[in-house]
């Protein structure tokens, strides 16, 4: 950092700090939640923003330089984010769901993913890439991962639309599809290894795979190994810190999916036996908002708006998206168990796109930087730009539905008498506790 | 003990795998880095975990498993490696620093200020004369200092003595912080361990241009570096009052995400250090003295929002500090360095105990204080790499003696002063709130598995 620069880095991160803060205050938490607006909307985008200003030449706060200084945090972030996404996998809490969930979430998955490669493709083609290499099926198939999740839904919101049972299988659902985008991120950094000449190893996709599962494994059981150990609450944070930074290490260093990586040993640890998962898990979440907010701040720094392709092939991706959902959604309710929404509103709840797209792309860019650079940022555009268009379309969706009466609350259910001791809530994704 | 080491051991070899992937020479800008970080914090708390049974402090396990991981043994820490956590370790001085001037009041200490200046001005006179005497007493037999002038071995001489004459404020409060540590040992080594190493700092100015003096080098204007230290010192000085300012503002007012603020701050210090020279050390001290005795906010809150931090932070950073330290240099002077230790050890003794006799301080509390004074490392490893920059052509011989010294103190230190910490019955004596005294979530007991 230059001399000259200094009032203008202190200035915006003061400002990036400022802005940090106001997002995380509670009340404006439950204002989020109130409006059922996306974590991606209401505070991913202005730190977006912030760093595709930054970065700028002309401002100079993110230099290169505090870039390069930022990026074990950004890796960093990448696993916590993962091992987050993990850590709901819990196998316990899906077997209590009714089995007919399980098409739903399939369909929901990958439905739109298929829709995503076929439009996107499209798209790609008509921008004059060549469909022949496997690039492009790579850039296909990472467009398709983002297209899966769904951001966590309002608890507060759904549960009065469509009752708490049917808000609770779609909370499910939005859980699961961030797992399956993972999936076929973690497909994609097998079957797609980035070329670099340097590299000792050679190793066929089969032996790849059995790494990736091999290394979260034990990546998962060193974490729970850790925990168990640790004699309090900061020496747990501390381990707990030193577990993901270590398999965003170790993932980034094989250059494997960081995410993946993390996802996998946050779900084995999930499933382990513990005393307080779901203390863990505030933990976790805690110190999530922070990570993501250096994550999106350093995304953004390395964002390029302005690049008219990002802005062709969004519009390709939020309708391949939401037309999947939606596609998804009418095929759910047949396979479906009874309770699920109608077709319309379980669309709707599972359009807007979760934060989790962001990461996957990211992910993927720090994967093949280098290998198609120029589409791997159109992919971030897109994505970034589809995730807001998104939510201008759902809203509208919401608009329309409000006025033809379809959103009326539900009236609030008087629960019955039960003799049995009432079992402990666990509390939604969103943060929640159902009432 | 046995799962802390299984740990280890599988840590270690996963690790180790990894960096198989590519060439040893590679460096990979983050991932490198998070792996260094991840490792290190684990390794060096199983480590702690391990040297806990062993009624050993954990600060010596986070140094000696950054030592035996780092680039002059098993190599797993690359240089690279290293270079990218330099962030990490300046933000960590800060905040060591911020939290051992958060716990200095000065009201509470005015009482003991005779006791305080007696023995920071004779522990550091009689070591000073020692050290100074045993350098050049031995002189005729170092390589580097054996062809020269009288004049020019005693002005070596003194710039050895001076610099070793360092002590170690983060090694002081990472012991009292892990041993949770209270009491008049704690407080009495604490604030002469802080005094004497700005001194030796301020000294260090006037010993520098006395060897200009001595060793002019051709060609280059004489320039003293006595300026540019006393900008250093009294910027770093300056900027941590306006720090504390800010963090004053900010804990009034904001009241949100303290932790985190304090953290940003650190960071903001460590990256504009690099273009104004200031000392993330002296910024964070002198922020914290302001904050716990000028400033209406109470350094106790701000130490009570770090602490979530401060676990890893003093575990990557001491890990990074022994990654650092240079066993090779250590072998090829072993047998001055350990004299030169004894030596330094005597005089800290000696010093301190003429000191006890003059203010009539308890001995039995005076034999222990000495210990707090044995621990080395930023600061003198700092000196050191700048003798070696600044004084060619004996200037990296020398240092190589003053850093197999400190890898002496530096590994033997902690667990003196630990040790005289247990027998003066200080140790645990510290309660508070804070998340040491919270369980965890992890552990499922037998209690658990019945319920």
């Amino acid at each position: 950092m230059t001399e000259d620069r200094l009032p203008r880095v202190v200035i915006g991160l003061a400002m990036a700090f400022s802005l940090a803060v106001l997002l995380a205050q509670p009340r404006f938490k439950a204002l989020e939640k109130k409006f059922g607006v996306t974590v991606l909307i209401s505070a991913g985008l202005p730190f977006l923003g912030m760093g595709a200003i930054f970065s700028q030449e002309s401002v100079g706060v993110l230099t290169p330089a505090i870039l390069t200084d930022l990026k074990p945090a950004f890796e960093f972030g990448l696993g916590w984010i993962g091992f987050v996404v993990g850590l709901h996998f819990d196998v316990r809490k899906l077997d209590s769901l009714p089995a007919s969930l399980g098409p739903v979430i399939v369909i929901e998955s990958f439905v739109p993913m298929l829709t995503t490669v076929v439009l996107c493709g499209m798209a790609l083609i008509g921008m004059g890439v060549p469909w022949e290499g496997h690039y492009f099926a790579r850039d296909a198939l990472v467009l398709a991962a983002c297209a899966a999740p769904s951001a966590p839904i309002s608890m507060e919101v759904w549960q009065r639309r469509v009752g708490l049972k049917a808000a609770r299988m779609i909370d499910e659902v939005t859980s699961i599809d961030e797992v399956v985008g993972l999936g076929v991120l973690a497909l994609v950094a097998i079957l797609f290894r980035p070329e670099a000449t340097e590299i000792r190893w050679v190793l066929p996709s089969s032996a790849w795979f059995l790494m990736t599962l091999g290394l979260g494994g034990t990546l998962g059981i060193i974490s729970y190994v850790l925990l168990r150990g640790a004699h309090n609450a900061a020496e747990e944070l501390a381990l707990l810190l030193g577990a993901v930074a270590l398999s965003a290490g170790v993932a980034g260093y094989l250059a494997l999916s960081v995410p993946v990586i993390c996802a996998i040993a946050g779900a084995l640890l999930a499933n382990l036996p513990m005393r307080d998962l779901a203390g863990l898990r505030a933990t976790l979440i805690m110190v999530e908002r922070p990570i993501y907010f250096i994550f999106l701040l350093v995304v953004g720094a390395t964002w390029r708006p302005l690049e008219w392709q990002g802005w062709v092939l969004a519009p390709a991706f939020v309708l391949a998206r939401v037309a999947g959902k939606r596609l998804g959604a009418i095929w759910s309710k047949r396979a479906g168990p009874k309770e699920l929404p109608s077709a319309g509103m379980l669309a709707l709840a599972l359009a807007p796109q979760s934060p989790i797209s962001i990461v996957v792309i990211v992910s993927a860019a720090t994967l093949y930087q280098g290998q198609g650079a120029e589409r791997v940022r159109w992919a971030i555009n897109a994505v970034i730009i589809g995730g807001v268009l998104t939510e201008v379309v759902v809203r509208l969706l919401e608009w329309r539905r409000r006025r033809r009466a379809d959103l009326t609350p539900l009236p609030i259910a008087i629960p019955e008498e039960k003799t049995e001791a009432p079992k402990p809530i666990e509390p939604a994704r969103d943060g929640s506790v159902p009432s | 003990m046995i799962r802390a080491a299984v740990v280890l051991l599988l840590v270690a070899g996963i690790s180790f795998a990894a960096r198989s992937f590519l060439p040893a020479n590679a460096t990979v800008t983050g991932s490198g880095a998070a792996l260094a970080f991840g490792f290190l914090l684990i390794a060096a708390m199983q480590t702690a975990h391990i040297f806990h049974e062993l009624k050993l402090p954990h600060l010596t396990g986070f140094i000696l498993c950054g030592a035996i991981f780092g680039p002059e043994v098993l190599g797993l820490i690359t240089p690279s490696m290293l270079e990218d956590l330099v962030l990490v370790k300046k933000v960590a001085v800060g905040l060591i620093a911020l939290t051992a001037g958060c716990e200095l009041n000065f009201a509470s200490l005015w009482p003991k200020i005779r006791t305080i200046g007696a023995i920071v001005v004779t522990s550091l006179f009689v070591c000073a004369i020692l050290l100074f005497g045993f350098f050049y007493a031995i002189s005729a037999h170092l390589p580097f200092m054996a062809g020269l002038e009288p004049s020019q071995r005693a002005i070596i001489s003194l710039i050895l003595a001076n610099v070793l004459c360092a002590r170690s404020p983060a090694v002081v409060i990472s012991i009292l912080k892990e041993s949770r540590a209270a009491g008049p040992l704690s407080e009495l080594a604490l604030s002469t361990v802080i005094v004497t190493d700005l001194t030796v700092v301020v000294a260090f100015a006037f010993s520098d241009s006395l060897a200009r003096k001595a060793f002019p080098i051709a060609g280059v204007a004489e320039t003293s570096v006595f300026g540019a230290l006393a900008a250093h010192i009294l910027g770093s000085i300056v900027a941590g009052i306006g720090i504390a300012l800010i963090f004053q503002l900010y804990i009034r007012r904001v009241r949100q995400r303290i932790g985190l603020f304090v953290f940003v701050v650190l960071f903001v210090v460590a990256e504009a250090g690099r273009a104004y020279h200031l000392d993330p050390l002296l910024v964070g001290l002198s922020a914290g003295l302001f904050l716990e005795n000028v400033s209406p906010v109470s350094g106790q809150e701000v130490v009570q929002e770090t602490e979530i931090a401060a676990m890893p932070t003093f575990a990557v950073f001491f890990a990074v500090v022994g990654a650092e330290v240079h066993l090779h240099a250590f072998v090829s002077v072993a047998l001055f360095a350990v004299l030169a230790a004894l030596v330094r050890a005597s005089g800290l003794t000696i010093g301190t105990l003429i000191a006890a006799r003059i203010v009539k301080l308890e001995p039995t509390l005076a034999r222990k204080v000495p210990f707090g004074m044995f621990p080395q490392a930023g600061v003198a490893i700092g000196l050191a790499n700048l003798v070696a920059s600044s004084f060619s052509p004996w200037g990296t011989d020398a240092a190589t003696l003053i850093l197999g010294t400190v890898v002496i103190n530096e590994m033997l230190g902690p667990v003196l002063f630990r040790a005289a910490l247990s027998r003066a019955g200080e140790i645990g004596r510290k309660r508070d709130q804070s998340l040491v005294d919270q369980p965890s979530h992890a552990p499922v007991t037998e209690v658990d598995l019945q319920t």
